[in-house]
């Protein structure tokens, strides 16, 4: 709980201080009432929809993966057929026919995650010890240093270690960032260190594609809120 | 001597009210439908101008003006089963051989009025120029097995539907790659320890009243169903006719959806604009003078629909094919104005037209052969002016290029007798009264049910076009 508590006061003061630098600007600059009731409805319209394809690619690009030439994708677990990749949740036509389609949660948008996501999670469990990914047997690209440390110090077990709370923090907050509340993360922390963890026993790879796999999956990643 | 209070009176009085209301509710829902009943909706946006289809007028009104007519061929009367007749284009011929296993619908008006393609659509499919609720998860909702898929939309079609959590939309090249990934996918497992793990997290968090609980809500359905999803797209032929049509191919489609259980209902948006044909927004002359290519195009499509229905075998046994298990409902968003303002009649396009829409509905529950309502501008006198119009069509339409739904008498399943003196909407043919047809015909709960305005009741059903 240290950890948690070591972890989220470095960052919270350091976002309040930011935060409050920008709303000076924006008050300063007499736009901030238009802006944040503009971000208020947006948000809000979308509320319990998936963030969709873009916005999550973006998100896990950013955290797992260094910046450069060559781009994730996740559609590159969705095969070739590009209107597959719009049901996990896309923008469509322009102007004041823009709206946001698909991003209703349902079966078949949910495999389409289970499916993405779990191709994803096992090619990053396949990564142990290596400074990048292998999507697909082939596609290889760098994680950024950050994400390889975390990712390095699981795949050097043993992973449900207690004494490792440190390393599974680190490792949450490299995928989840600031999205899941704490009780999210105890949640998922107690159910991979426990005794009885059907995890208990399983090699570091298994763990490591378990571990990612729910993260991906909580509804705090995947949703607007 | 027990004595009853007035508050234990009271009490047992409202206990068997509300059990006899439930008990009523009960009978009036019915017991799901064990038969298979598949939905199937071919949509083309743009505007249908009906004068190449059901809805058309003779070469003297062109001759006066009145319309334009790039076929340059008088048409011939289309007579129903029911007596009531309507004047067809030459463009239908193909669509003899189905004529009994079709309706043909005139005249069905917009209440709204506006004029704007997406509000018709909305209205089409919702019953309200702003979308809201679609009709297409209240008739899976009555079926057993329900589809795991309430809808189930091939190509664009941007209308904000409030309901049908489950939907999507897919080509059939689509739902054959989609069906390919499925299959190849590994490890996805509904007994994996993680997503146990991922359930119960989800229903700890779908407990909530807001709209982040119900999305959670959704996720832990979604993904409790997903796997018996996958099993059925696993079990589906991924093959698609490479020399069939674009219409075959998503009938094919719908076809192998429909049997397999992913869904019962099964929306074919603008099959010919990917067709590259020429749109049927024909505002301007040189694309309105397409239109007899156009509209052969679209009657191509529909007979080749019907062809398929009744040539594909649903269940041998019985001696049933996909026609006799599917209701098919083939529409625009709206029919189109006789020319243009201010446009000579060999030069004219055509503009949008809420005040009438053309629909063909057929196919299980539907009693075919026939031809329901019908549209004005139809009787011009020795002047070339336009006889019987009504003081609601004057106001709407003073310039008189737009054809507008007659009034309609639902007990006679005719145009009514009487022009209407003031506007009322409920007077009159429209998607609502055919929606509404479609939900009695599934059995739906009346409460289901549209109505044409926001302070009307709910719209008459069609009586007579159900079998």
């Amino acid at each position: 709980m240290r950890y948690w508590n070591k972890f989220c006061a470095s960052r919270v003061s350091k976002f309040w201080s930011y935060g409050l630098a920008v709303a000076l600007l924006l008050s300063s600059s007499g736009c901030s009432r238009r802006k944040d009731s503009f971000e208020i409805k947006a948000a809000g319209n979308r509320v319990g929809e998936f963030k969709g394809i873009l916005a999550t690619n973006k998100i896990i690009a950013t955290r797992l993966f260094k910046a450069g030439e060559l781009q994730f994708a996740l559609s590159q677990y969705l095969g070739s057929e590009t209107s597959v990749m719009e049901l996990l949740g896309i923008y469509s036509n322009v102007g004041p026919l823009n709206d946001f389609r698909n991003g209703t949660p349902n079966s078949l948008n949910m495999l389409l995650w289970n499916i993405a996501l779990s191709g994803l999670s096992s090619d990053i469990a396949e990564s142990c010890g290596s400074p990048q990914i292998v999507i697909e047997g082939s596609l290889k690209i760098d994680y950024n240093p950050q994400f390889a440390e975390r990712l390095g110090a699981l795949c050097k077990g043993p992973a449900l270690d207690f004494k490792n709370e440190e390393s599974l923090l680190n490792f949450w907050w490299a995928v989840e960032g600031f999205d899941a509340p704490r009780e999210e993360y105890l949640a998922w922390r107690d159910f991979f260190m426990s005794p009885q963890s059907p995890y208990a026993k399983a090699a570091s790879k298994e763990v490591i594609h378990a571990m990612l796999k729910i993260m991906f999956l909580n509804p705090y990643f995947l949703l607007e809120n | 001597m027990t004595l009853y209070s007035r508050r234990k009176v009271l009490k047992s009085g409202a206990a068997i009210t509300g059990g006899l209301c439930l008990a009523q509710n009960r009978f009036a829902l019915g017991e799901p439908t064990k038969e298979p009943h598949f939905y199937l909706q071919l949509y083309y946006s743009g505007g249908f101008d009906s004068s190449y289809l059901f809805d058309a007028r003779p070469l003297s009104f062109t001759a006066a003006g009145k319309i334009q007519n790039y076929l340059g061929q008088d048409p011939t009367p289309w007579v129903g089963s029911n007596g009531q007749s309507c004047l067809a284009s030459s463009l239908v011929a193909p669509l003899v051989p189905f004529r009994e296993h079709f309706s043909v619908i005139n005249g069905v008006l917009a209440p709204s009025r506006d004029d704007g393609h997406d509000q018709n659509r909305n209205v089409l499919f919702t019953g309200n120029s702003f979308g809201g609720e679609s009709y297409f998860p209240f008739l899976n909702e009555v079926l057993t097995p329900r589809g795991s898929l309430d809808f189930f939309i091939s190509g664009d079609l941007s209308v904000p539907f409030s309901n049908g959590m489950s939907s999507i939309s897919l080509k059939a090249e689509g739902v054959s790659s989609f069906s390919k990934l499925v299959a190849n996918s590994k490890g996805l497992s509904s007994q994996e320890p993680a997503v146990d793990f991922v359930r119960s997290r989800l229903q700890l968090g779908s407990n909530g009243p807001g709209r982040f609980s119900e999305g959670i809500r959704n996720m832990l359905t979604g993904l409790n169903e997903s796997y018996s999803v996958a099993n059925k797209f696993r079990n589906i032929d991924t093959q698609l006719g490479q020399s069939d049509s674009r219409i075959l191919k998503e009938l094919k489609s719908a076809h192998k959806l429909f049997v397999s259980g992913i869904t019962n209902t099964f929306v074919i948006s603008d099959v010919s604009n990917r067709n590259n044909l020429i749109d049927l927004d024909t505002h301007d002359g040189e694309s309105a003078s397409q239109q007899p290519a156009t509209y052969a195009a679209i009657v191509a499509e529909i007979a080749e629909t019907f062809s398929f229905l009744k040539s594909t075998v649903f269940d041998e046994s019985k001696g049933l094919s996909l026609l006799d298990v599917t209701t098919v409902l083939i529409s625009s968003e709206f029919n189109r104005t006789n020319y243009q303002e201010g446009m000579s009649m060999d030069k004219t396009g055509t503009d949008h037209n809420s005040l009438s829409n053309m629909m063909l509905i057929g196919g299980k529950g539907i009693k075919g052969g026939q031809v329901i309502g019908a549209t004005d501008l139809d009787v011009l006198d020795d002047k070339g002016l336009y006889q019987n119009l009504s003081k609601a069509h004057l106001e709407f339409d003073p310039e008189l290029i737009k054809r507008m739904g007659k009034p309609f008498d639902f007990d006679t399943m005719r145009p009514a007798s009487e022009s209407q003196e003031d506007f009322n909407a409920d007077q009159y043919l429209t998607m609502a009264s055919i929606a509404n047809t479609i939900l009695k015909m599934y059995g739906c709960d009346e409460s289901k049910y549209w109505s044409n305005t926001r302070n009307s009741g709910k719209a008459k059903i069609l009586s007579g076009l159900l079998t």
